[in-house]
Order: C-alpha cells, then sequence, then structure tokens
C-alpha cells in the first residue's frame, strides 16, 4: 500500500511540473530535477508495491496494525492544537495561547487537573520569559503585551 | 596548529561560552537518557538559541549536546532496555542482559569510557583531516560538487538501515520538497501554489524540527506506555572498566576507525557506525555466537564507534558543506543562518572558529567522565519524568523553535506538516532520515547540475572530464552497482547449492 501511495504521489508531481517552461534554447530548465525525481518515485514506489504484491518483508508496517483510538484522538488534538495556536495566537496573544494548548495536551494525557493548570501556566510563562526576554525573539503578542 | 588549538581552548574559556557548554551537556544527557528523544531532534531544539549566541558558543552547544546525547542513550539501554537514542540500539540487549546479572556498573563503566575514547579518536581525525581534505577540496569546481553530492545522496539510500527502496523512496521525498520555490536556472516558481511564503521554499529548519520533533511528540502521543521500572545504579561504576579496555584495546582502534570512516561518509551517522561496529566485531571474535546474549566486547566496539563517528560527520559538513549525519545537516543550516558558508574556504577565513569546533569536541568528551557519571547517578530520576508533561512540553518549544527562525507563522505550519509526514512515514517503516538529507543536499545537486550544464551548452560528458569528477564518479555509479552485483552473486549461489541449508541472518 506504501509503495502505491508512493508512486500515486509521485505522478501527481510529474503532473504539476507539465506547465514548468523549458530555457530559451530548448533545454529542459526547473522541469527537469522535479521530473526526474518525481519519475523515480514513481518507479520506486511501483518496486515497492510489487515486492508488497510478492509477500516480501520491506513492506511490513513498524508501527503495527492495531492503534488504538485513544491514541488517534491524541494525535489528532496535537495537530488540532498546533493549527489553534496558528490561527489564534496573533490575535490573543503568546502566553494565554500556548498555556491553553499546553493544559488542554496535558489534561488529555491524563495530568490532573490542578496540576495540568499549574505546569501549563508555568510552562507558557516560562517559554515566554526565555524566548521573549532572554533571547529576545519577537514572539506573536496579542491585545495584551505577551 | 597547537597555537592554534591553544588559542581556541582560550576563547572556549570565557565564562559565558562555558555556561552554555555546561547547559547544553546537561541539555544533551538529558535528552539522550529519555527513550525517544534523539540528539538529532536536541540539534534542532537548539537552533533557536544558536541563533542568540555568537558563532562559537553556537557550534559548541550542538557539539557538546550531540556528545552527551550519544553517551546518555547508553543509560536507559542498561536499565531498561530501551535505547535512549537509535545510536545505542545495536548494543541494548547486550547492556540491559548484563545490567540483569549483577554487572550495570561494570557495562555503565564501559559506556562512559568507550565514547570518550571514541570521542577523542574521531576528533583527533577531525584535526587532522579536515583541513588537508579543504586544502584538496580548493579545487573542486561545479562538477565535482554535483558528483560529491550525487555520491552523498547514493550513501545516504545503501547505508540506511532496512528496505533500500524505501530508504530511496524517503530520499526522493526530500529531494522533491527540495524543489519547492523560486528555481535556480529561470526564476521559476515551482509547487507553490500561489503561496507567496513558498517561494523562498521550504524553510529547512521549521521542517526538521517537525519531522524530528513533532513526529517523534505524534508517535509517543499514539502510544502512552509507561516506562518499566529503572534497575538500582550501584554507587561503584568505574570498578573494573579499565581491564576491559585494556583487554579489547584492539577493538577500540578499529572500532574507532569504522565510527569516524563512516561518520566522513556524507549522509550516514552514529547509528549505522555503532550496527556497522557491532557487525564487524561479532564477525571478528571468537565469542561472537554470546553476542546478544550479555556480552561486554560488542558494548566496547558499538559504543567507542557511535560517539567517534560525530567528530568524523563535521568533515565532510566543513569541508564541502554536505552533511556527514542528520545533526551536521542542522550545523549547516546553523553556519549559514551565522552568514558563514561552510566549504573549503572557511579553513582559511574563520579559521579560529574552525579549531574552536576541534577544541570543543577534546573539551566535550573530557568533560563526558565527570558529567556521565553524574548523570548515570541521577539517572533513575530522568526516566521518571512523566512523558504527559514532557510531550507537551516539546511541542511547546518546537513551535516557538520553528517560529524564531524567520518570525514566521507559516513555518510553524510547515513544521507540522514535515511532522505529520515524517510520522506517516516512520508508521510505514520509511526512515526519516534520508528526507532531510535530501532537502539538504538536493539544491547542491540540481545547482551544480545546473550551473555545469549551462556552462558547458550541455556537453555532458564534461561531467567525466576532470580527474577528481571521474573518481567521485567512479565511486558513485559503484556503490550504485553494488545492490545489482550483490544480488546477481546471492542468484548465483542459490543456484549452484538448490539442497543447501537456508543461510541464517
Amino acid at each position: 500500500m506504501s509503495g502505491g501511495a508512493a508512486a500515486l504521489a509521485g505522478a501527481a508531481a510529474y503532473a504539476l511540473t507539465l506547465p514548468f517552461p523549458e530555457l530559451a534554447d530548448g533545454h529542459p530548465g526547473p522541469a527537469l530535477f522535479p521530473r526526474l525525481v518525481a519519475g523515480l518515485m514513481v518507479l520506486f514506489g511501483l518496486v515497492l508495491a510489487w515486492q508488497g504484491a510478492r509477500g516480501e518483508p520491506a513492506e511490513a508496517a513498524e508501527g503495527g496494525a492495531a492503534t488504538e483510538r485513544a491514541g488517534v484522538l491524541n494525535a489528532l488534538l496535537v495537530v488540532a492544537a498546533v493549527v489553534g495556536y496558528i490561527l489564534v495566537v496573533e490575535r490573543a496573544g503568546f502566553v494565554p495561547t500556548l498555556g491553553v494548548l499546553l493544559f488542554a495536551l496535558m489534561w488529555r494525557l491524563g495530568v490532573r487537573l490542578g496540576a495540568a493548570v499549574g505546569l501549563a501556566a508555568g510552562l507558557a510563562v516560562g517559554t515566554y520569559l526565555l524566548f521573549a526576554r532572554v533571547l529576545l525573539v519577537p514572539l506573536p503578542r496579542g491585545p495584551i503585551p505577551f | 596548529m597547537i597555537d592554534h588549538l591553544g588559542a581556541a581552548l582560550l576563547a572556549l574559556a570565557q565564562p559565558d561560552v562555558l555556561l552554555v557548554i555546561l547547559l547544553s551537556a546537561v541539555f544533551g544527557l538529558f535528552l539522550g537518557a529519555i527513550p525517544g528523544l534523539t540528539a538529532t531532534m536536541g540539534a534542532a531544539l537548539l537552533v533557536p538559541f544558536a541563533f542568540f549566541m555568537e558563532p562559537l558558543p553556537a557550534l559548541a552547544s550542538i557539539v557538546t549536546m550531540s556528545a552527551m546525547a550519544i553517551f546518555a542513550g547508553d543509560i536507559p539501554a542498561a536499565l531498561v532496555r530501551m535505547p535512549g537514542t537509535p545510536s545505542s540500539a545495536a548494543y541494548t540487549e547486550d547492556s540491559y542482559r548484563l545490567a540483569q546479572k549483577g554487572q550495570l556498573g561494570l557495562v555503565l563503566g564501559v559506556d562512559v569510557a568507550s565514547s570518550v575514547i571514541g570521542g577523542l579518536m574521531g576528533a583527533v581525525v577531525l584535526i587532522v583531516a579536515a583541513p588537508r581534505l579543504a586544502e584538496f577540496a580548493l579545487n573542486f569546481a561545479s562538477f565535482e560538487y554535483f558528483w560529491l553530492a550525487v555520491l552523498g545522496l547514493s550513501c545516504a539510500v545503501l547505508i540506511s538501515p532496512g528496505s533500500a527502496v524505501k530508504g530511496l523512496i524517503a530520499l526522493l521525498v526530500g529531494l522533491l520538497l527540495s524543489t519547492v520555490g523560486i528555481d535556480v536556472a529561470q526564476g521559476y516558481p515551482r509547487f507553490t501554489f500561489g503561496v507567496i511564503d513558498l517561494l523562498s521554499g521550504i524553510s529547512f529548519i521549521p521542517a526538521m524540527i517537525g519531522l524530528f520533533g513533532v513526529s517523534e511528540v505524534l508517535r509517543n502521543v499514539m502510544a502512552p506506555g509507561r516506562m518499566p521500572p529503572a534497575a538500582r545504579v550501584p554507587s561503584r561504576i568505574f570498578e573494573g572498566v579499565w581491564p576491559v579496555v585494556a583487554r579489547y584495546r584492539w577493538n577500540v582502534l578499529r572500532s574507532g576507525a569504522i565510527g569516524t570512516f563512516i561518520g566522513v561518509l556524507p549522509g550516514a551517522g552514529a547509528d549505522i557506525a555503532a550496527w556497522l561496529a557491532y557487525a564487524v566485531a561479532k564477525k571478528r571474535s571468537k565469542e561472537g555466537a554470546e553476542f546478544g546474549k550479555g556480552h561486554i566486547e560488542p558494548i566496547v566496539d558499538a559504543g567507542t564507534a557511535n560517539n567517534s563517528s560525530l567528530a568524523g560527520d563535521w568533515v565532510p559538513a566543513l569541508v564541502f558543506g554536505i552533511p556527514g549525519d542528520s545533526i551536521t545537516a542542522v550545523v549547516i543550516g546553523v553556519l549559514y543562518m551565522k552568514g558563514l558558508r561552510p566549504g573549503p574556504m572557511i579553513f582559511e577565513q574563520q579559521p579560529a572558529l574552525v579549531y574552536s569546533v576541534y577544541a570543543t569536541f577534546i573539551l566535550a568528551n573530557l568533560l563526558l567522565i565527570p558529567l556521565g557519571y553524574l548523570a548515570i547517578r541521577a539517572s533513575g530520576h530522568i526516566l521518571r519524568v512523566p512523558r504527559n508533561v514532557l510531550m507537551p512540553a516539546i511541542l511547546a518549544f518546537c513551535i516557538v523553535g520553528a517560529y524564531a527562525i524567520n518570525n514566521s507563522l507559516f513555518d510553524v505550519g510547515i513544521m507540522l506538516a514535515t511532522g505529520v509526514l515524517g510520522y506517516v512515514m516512520e508508521r510505514y517503516g520509511f526512515p526519516v532520515a534520508p528526507v532531510v538529507l535530501g532537502l539538504v543536499l538536493g539544491p547542491i545537486v540540481e545547482q551544480n547540475f545546473m550551473t555545469s550544464a549551462i556552462k558547458t551548452h550541455w556537453d555532458l560528458t564534461a561531467f567525466f572530464g576532470r580527474p577528481i569528477g571521474n573518481a567521485l564518479a567512479a565511486v558513485t555509479i559503484g556503490l550504485w552497482l553494488l545492490p545489482l552485483l550483490s544480488t546477481l552473486r546471492a542468484r548465483r549461489r542459490a543456484r549452484r547449492a538448490p539442497d543447501g541449508p537456508v543461510p541464517s541472518r
């Protein structure tokens, strides 16, 4: 399956290179390298799929098939938390956004409510002080200065 | 040279530099001792700090952190049978079984000793070989750089553990990602989909933080397991270590040489060095059959090799700007960030900085003795840090780190996307390190190919017209033919002995 996915991704990338222009002297320019790479991806994706179809061990997934639902939800929450951070941080400010992100993740991962609140607040403020005050990174600012 | 090294040691003796070294050492020991957190991830997390430091402490922090982390990976291997970093995986079984037999103190002591000796051996090779190679590399033109980068790509695939096809596909993913943005030949925007932030390409550091940091966070929260209880660390750690090292002195030398050589090869790092040294030791030892059942010899061998490869990795990174492993891929990013261009000229333009890197390797490896001892004593506590607190904290550092490079939230998005990509790839058995090498080497290959081709009016025979270039081309093409030849030989052998016993693997 992973071989087929790689071949498909390669084919899609190849298709996207079709409108790329040639050099003025007629030689391939911007398209050459991506087409070569995408073409090789299709080729070796098919090789991998063929190995998988023949039952060679190369196709064995490392993580095993049975991943618990709770784990998937945890991972989705991590992704959602980062997306949420990107969308909200410039409106709400760094410390509140990161604090909420840390609290949500810790609570979901089983840290007790009180500890999660304390640790999230401490870590968010600590990260702010370290990066914004010591290292002088201009962290995103919201309506409040931090 | 001695004068330069002395001056470099003096430069390192500044209180602020020493403080950075000490803090990065503690950071490295902590990261290495926690299974799942790697030295590469540490290097990526150090980048935002490096951004605000002078070049010397910035590079010193990465050198120190990596030396400490690769050693510290041995501690949980012996205590709880989980390698702290992939570089300790080769001898985890031996370490743990010996520990169970009551020899934990000896195992950890040998871990420290072999790491220090290996690290110092690698440093000596770096100090001696890098400047000479740099003089040689001054003659390189775009043709040689093209072949060198292709050689690096080929090594990365051939030596990557597991399926070679999967390693190759991972590399192609990295190469494809490296083509995003304005192209070198014509300034045409490729794969940008009208997004202005993508015109300058996929930022390397956020991608790296995503591939190594966020993917690890995702993997950990997907399967939140509890750490098994750690064995008690005995108070006497270094007792009996010296006789073991003296007995296996030739192993130490051989594995130090193997590790350094693997390090110098572009794209191959400490984990491959450890596996290779282990395999060679097993083949050469009279007691090879006992390896994996609790033997000290493979611990000496692989423990020396992984630390010696670290300095070796810096050779191609400094001399050619081609990363020796994924840690030095970050180093190259940091050098560019500081306005320094890795390559042969860095030895003439920045001799003080280069010598400081050498001196840091020596200092970090010597510091490993007292700090390694303290880390072993503290290891029980380090291993008790709850993951459900650690993972959100690491994610927070990843977010801030990815943002701090360009002050761009778009880069945080790149970090997330590459993190998910890295997680999915690892789940299906694709290694992630080749993606990073593809990202770094892709532009070097394309730029040097295009420059050479346009320079020679597309006369591709010019790629085979210079002696050094020819030698590099021959080695590269030889490497490509290697798997083909070994398959053919295996088939011939199988045909000759159709009813023979199945060879054990």
